[in-house]
């Protein structure tokens, strides 16, 4: 069934910008985070300067939702399911702004590791990488369709994440002994995977604050999703 | 290119609006100006009757007759009219007409003329003069006498002749005295044997015993009375004047005849304001004498006055009552629709046929009623089976009714429905609502219905002449004898007044003067009622403003 | 009529059930039942002809005053059905009291227009009108304003301070309950807030029912909301509740302007 549109179309259009933006801020932060990896696995100083250069554009973006929520709150008055739209959108783009900066913090992290010498099993990154992108699509698309039900995903998985930085540092930690010269890279390494990690985490944040905006319930600080 | 559509605009749109503002203007303006007209040709018809003329004495040409009989050859009276009429004469080559002036000359002295007005073609006229010494004599009986005084002719058989120095102050002070007699005779007559005779009528329709000590007493002081007042009717007549008309004749007069006189051909202006103003009193404030044509009008006045008053308060309540009950408590139907239109159609029935229901239904029906019920004893002299101002005033109420309804339901239709509802909801009943609420808000409208309904009833004469109204009333409904309203009396009124002067009075020429006057007074009349009661409504408008009536 | 009760206020102080209401042949509420508490503020809201003004005007029995009506069901104030033969409407409506939309002052002073509650009830002593006009204007907030001119007409008074005289001359008779139908719709912003603040601190002594097309007004004032749809009573529940998480679809969609 077709959702009924607000009889405002100015209000109408104003919602749908405000969801535009946070899903181009979106968009945008995946391919950095995309870029990031490219720069990080291929050793190419280019994509981590692309990278860098474009989170001045996500960080403007970032201002203009919150200013468009503002307006919206002002001239609208948004209540009920609108006004909980509003409010994790604003939250939401934080969200994504924070993870913009931690995509930054592994390109520069690449850029720095593209100067010395490859670091051995380095790939072993790559699953990590694969999981907290595939995690923030998904958040990203629960968010889009509005759907709880992909959201209350993100939180065992947010933890698997953490298991996979955890297991990662320490297999990393295990070769610091034999591969002297490569403590500073792998170190490196230790932080690109901590970025990852973050990154899961603000996306589980995301799909909690989907899960509020569409069925009022608040499952942020529990240990399972109770209804508050 | 904007402007010039703009100016299109305005063209279009201002244009067709302007013949219809000068239209309507110069409606108003026709309007204004017939009312001007006529207010005008009354004004201008009947102020002059007060003003005093300057008498003259106009020499006929030798050879032709004087209309005025045994005048020899003058005609002497106040110039009243010229005009000009047209005259076919015949010519050498065929008819020709021409114009002529034409004089009318009021000559008074009706007993040695028999007659009052005279035409006269200006052109048979050889002189006019006015003599200084002619006076005008106002008399209670015959009218006016112009003359040459010769002398008085006292009590005591002295005379004192006209060239004496103390003969004007003499006559002046017999004058007064006869005036002052008069009065005194009226009061007498009037009011203490009127009383008197009241008192004696009530106790012989008792069936009092005629030798009762109170009918004794009462019969000798009639007896006393009456014989006071035959001895200041002697002294009326003791002194005489004696005065020539201007044709020569010689004529006495007893002083007590004279109501007033002076020389017209000596008055200053000062003088002439003076009299002009005394000539307006008298006219509003005497009694009328010589068959309406002389004395002034106030029974007639007061007789409108009181019966336009009473007519108020009859239609007033009854028709505002009716109101309420149709538009409040009535249940809306087809009964009460019918009620509506009939009462209606009620204002458009003309005036004679309210007359002759009056007549019946009024004066016949409950005033026989009343009579058998209450005055049995005096019949078969009807009290209230006759006309009378009380039965004028039911059947000019009736008669106006419908507009106090019509007035009154949509006063109240005008009251806002928010009011009703804010009192409602203050836990007022329906009747407390419409008293404290909807009747104070409608009072202007009712009162617009008052003036209409007076407007249209001061004016009505028709069928007053069949419920009450006299040529001559005997005595005014209200007066200082117990009960002091006397409704059962019959009255004069201004209307009938005028009716009655223009095509009922033996002397119409004499009497149109008086008609133009009463017509004025009657129209001044109705404008002080609409005047006061418009006040009275401006006054509440301001204290109620809500509403559009 | 003082409300002397200073026990826990009742839930179902007024109790409307299965209420069906008709003019003529149509049908203008369908079979409402819902609960207003004691000493709250309940706010009916809902788009044009969906019968709030039409319940509202029957908790005082306005609407006998048009005719070919009918009901069914009941309306129940304190326990006694309001439609009892053996009330008079008069004495109800001396405990209900109302607030028009378009305030309706009547054309005499202020004080006459207060204490003509207590005047149409027989009340004529001086002492006890002086002190109804002191607590009552004092209680609608205009006694501040109005002291000096309490003989004055009670027109000459601005469009906010009509409105609140006719809250003064409604609470004169202490009435139980107050009826209020969009009492603000016809003010200027200002005047609106007083209105709203002098409803907050009337809640603590009377039983508020507010009729508002005003939303915001509703969020504002009200502790309850209604909303009512073409006739029908579509759902009821603690305003902050329905506000911010409605339970019917079509609260959701008239509250947030999707109306359809």
């Amino acid at each position: 069934m077709e959702p009924k549109r607000h009889i405002l179309t100015s209000f109408e259009s104003a919602l749908e910008n405000l969801r535009k933006d946070v899903l181009m801020m979106s968009s945008l932060f995946q391919r950095s985070l995309e870029n990031a990896r490219k720069g990080l696995f291929d050793r190419d100083e280019d994509w981590c300067n692309t990278v860098i250069v474009d989170d001045e554009e996500i960080d403007s973006l970032e201002i203009q939702v919150d200013t468009e929520g503002m307006e919206i709150m002002l001239r609208y008055h948004p209540v009920a399911s609108d006004l909980r739209n509003v409010i994790s959108a604003m939250k939401t783009s934080v969200n994504i702004e924070r993870a913009a900066d931690q995509a930054v913090g592994i390109a520069r992290r690449a850029r720095k590791l593209c100067a010395v010498q490859a670091i051995p099993d380095s790939s072993r990154i790559q699953p990590m990488f694969q999981h907290t992108m595939a995690m923030f699509a998904d958040a990203m698309k629960a968010y889009a369709d509005g759907d709880p039900a992909l959201s209350e995903t993100l939180k065992p998985r947010d933890k698997e994440l953490d298991e996979m930085n955890r297991n990662f540092a320490e297999s990393i930690t295990s070769l610091m002994p034999t591969n002297p010269d490569s403590i500073r890279g792998m170190l490196e390494l230790i932080f690109v995977a901590r970025c990852l990690e973050r990154i899961g985490d603000l996306a589980k944040n995301i799909a909690e604050d989907t899960i509020y905006a569409v069925s009022v319930k608040d499952i942020r600080h529990t240990n399972q999703a109770q209804p508050r | 290119m904007a402007q010039e559509t703009h100016k299109d605009l305005t063209r279009t749109m201002a244009a067709p609006g302007e013949p219809f503002v000068w239209i309507s203007a110069m409606g108003l303006s026709i309007g204004l100006l017939m009312v001007i007209g006529l207010l005008g040709i009354i004004v201008a018809n009947g102020i002059p009757v007060f003003w005093p003329k300057r008498v003259i004495e106009a020499t006929i040409k030798p050879g032709v007759a004087n209309p005025v009989p045994n005048s020899g050859s003058t005609i002497t009276g106040e110039l009243v009219l010229t005009r000009t009429k047209r005259i076919p004469i015949l010519g050498p080559d065929g008819s020709k007409l021409e114009e002529q002036k034409e004089v009318q000359f009021y000559v008074g002295n009706k007993d040695a003329y028999g007659l009052n007005f005279v035409f006269a073609n200006r052109a048979d006229i050889e002189s006019m003069k006015e003599p200084a010494e002619i006076f005008r004599i106002e008399r209670l009986e015959y009218g006016i006498a112009f003359g040459y005084l010769q002398e008085l002719l006292l009590a005591n058989g002295s005379s004192i002749s006209s060239q004496s120095p103390d003969f004007l102050q003499t006559l002046s002070s017999l004058v007064n005295e006869a005036n002052e007699r008069r009065n005194a005779i009226e009061r007498i007559e009037k009011g203490d044997i009127g009383t008197i005779n009241t008192r004696l009528n009530d106790l012989r329709v008792q069936g009092g015993d005629q030798k009762s000590s109170e009918i004794v007493a009462l019969n000798a002081k009639y007896e006393a009375l009456a014989s006071k007042a035959r001895t200041l009717r002697t002294e009326q007549s003791t002194n005489t004047l004696v005065f020539k008309t201007p044709s020569g004749l010689e004529r006495r007069l007893p002083i007590g005849e004279i109501v007033s006189y002076y020389q017209p051909n000596t008055l200053t202006p000062l003088q002439q304001l003076g009299l002009f103003c005394h000539n307006i009193w008298n006219f509003l404030t005497e009694e009328p004498r010589e068959a309406n044509t002389e004395g002034g009008i106030f029974p007639a006045i007061f007789g409108t006055f009181v019966m336009t008053l009473l007519m108020s308060v009859a239609v007033v309540p009854f028709g505002v009552i009716a109101a309420i009950y149709m538009r409040e408590y009535a249940k809306q139907g087809f009964f009460v629709r019918s009620v509506r239109i009939a009462v209606n159609n009620l204002a458009g029935v003309p005036s004679i046929v309210f007359g002759v229901f009056g007549l019946g239904f009024f004066v016949y029906f409950v005033g026989g009623t009343l009579d058998t019920l209450f005055f049995s004893n005096y019949l078969p002299t009807p009290t209230f089976g006759t006309g009378g101002i009380l039965w004028a005033a039911a059947t000019l109420a009736l008669m106006t009714v419908p507009v106090v309804i019509v007035a009154t339901e949509e006063a109240m239709a005008a009251v806002p429905r928010g009011m009703r509802e804010g009192s409602l909801s203050c836990g007022a009943s329906k009747w407390q609502t419409i008293r404290h609420i909807v009747l104070p808000a409608s009072l202007p409208g009712i009162l617009t219905g008052l003036i209409l309904a007076m407007a249209r009833g001061a004016g009505e004469v028709a069928p007053l002449m069949l419920v009450g109204v006299v040529k001559l009333a005997p005595s005014l409904p209200l007066d200082t004898e117990f009960p002091f309203f006397h409704f059962e009396r019959k009255f004069m009124h201004l209307g009938f007044h005028i009716y009655d002067l223009g095509f009922q009075s033996p002397d119409s020429e004499a009497a149109k003067p008086m008609v133009f006057a009463t017509t004025l007074l009657l129209i001044v009349l109705v404008v002080v009622l609409n005047l006061s009661a418009i006040l009275i409504r401006e006054k509440l408008r301001k204290k109620f403003s809500a509403g559009a009536f | 009529m003082i409300n002397n009760d200073s026990t826990e206020p009742r839930p179902d102080f007024i109790s409307i059930r299965n209420f069906s209401f008709f003019y003529g042949k149509k049908q203008a509420l369908f079979d409402i039942s819902m609960d207003i508490p004691e000493r709250q503020v309940t706010a009916f809201i809902g788009p044009s002809g969906c019968g709030k003004s039409t319940l509202l005007r029957n908790l005082n029995r306005m609407n006998d005053l048009i005719d070919d009506i009918h009901h069914e069901g009941d309306i129940v104030i304190h326990n006694k059905s309001i439609y009892d033969p053996h009330i008079e409407v008069i004495s109800l409506r001396k405990r209900v009291g109302m607030v028009f939309q378009k305030s309706n002052p009547f054309p005499k002073s202020i004080y006459e227009n207060v204490v003509y509650p207590l005047r149409v009830a027989g009340q004529n002593k001086k002492s006890i009108l002086d002190e109804t006009v002191e607590r009552s204007l004092k209680g609608a907030a205009l006694w501040d304003e109005a002291k000096d001119r309490l003989h004055e007409s009670a027109l000459s008074l601005s469009g906010g301070q009509m409105q609140r005289l006719c809250i003064a001359r409604a609470i004169a008779n202490r009435p139980e309950i107050l009826l209020m139908d969009e009492p603000c719709s016809a003010l200027d912003p200002i005047a609106t807030v007083k209105v709203e603040e002098l409803i907050r601190e009337l809640k603590e002594e009377f039983t508020i029912v507010i009729v508002t097309h005003n939303m915001q007004q509703a969020t504002r004032c009200s502790d309850r909301t209604a909303f009512f749809y073409l006739g029908k009573l579509i759902e009821l529940d603690d305003t902050q509740k329905l506000f911010s998480n409605p339970a019917s679809k079509q609260t959701e969609d008239y509250i947030t302007g999707r109306f359809g």
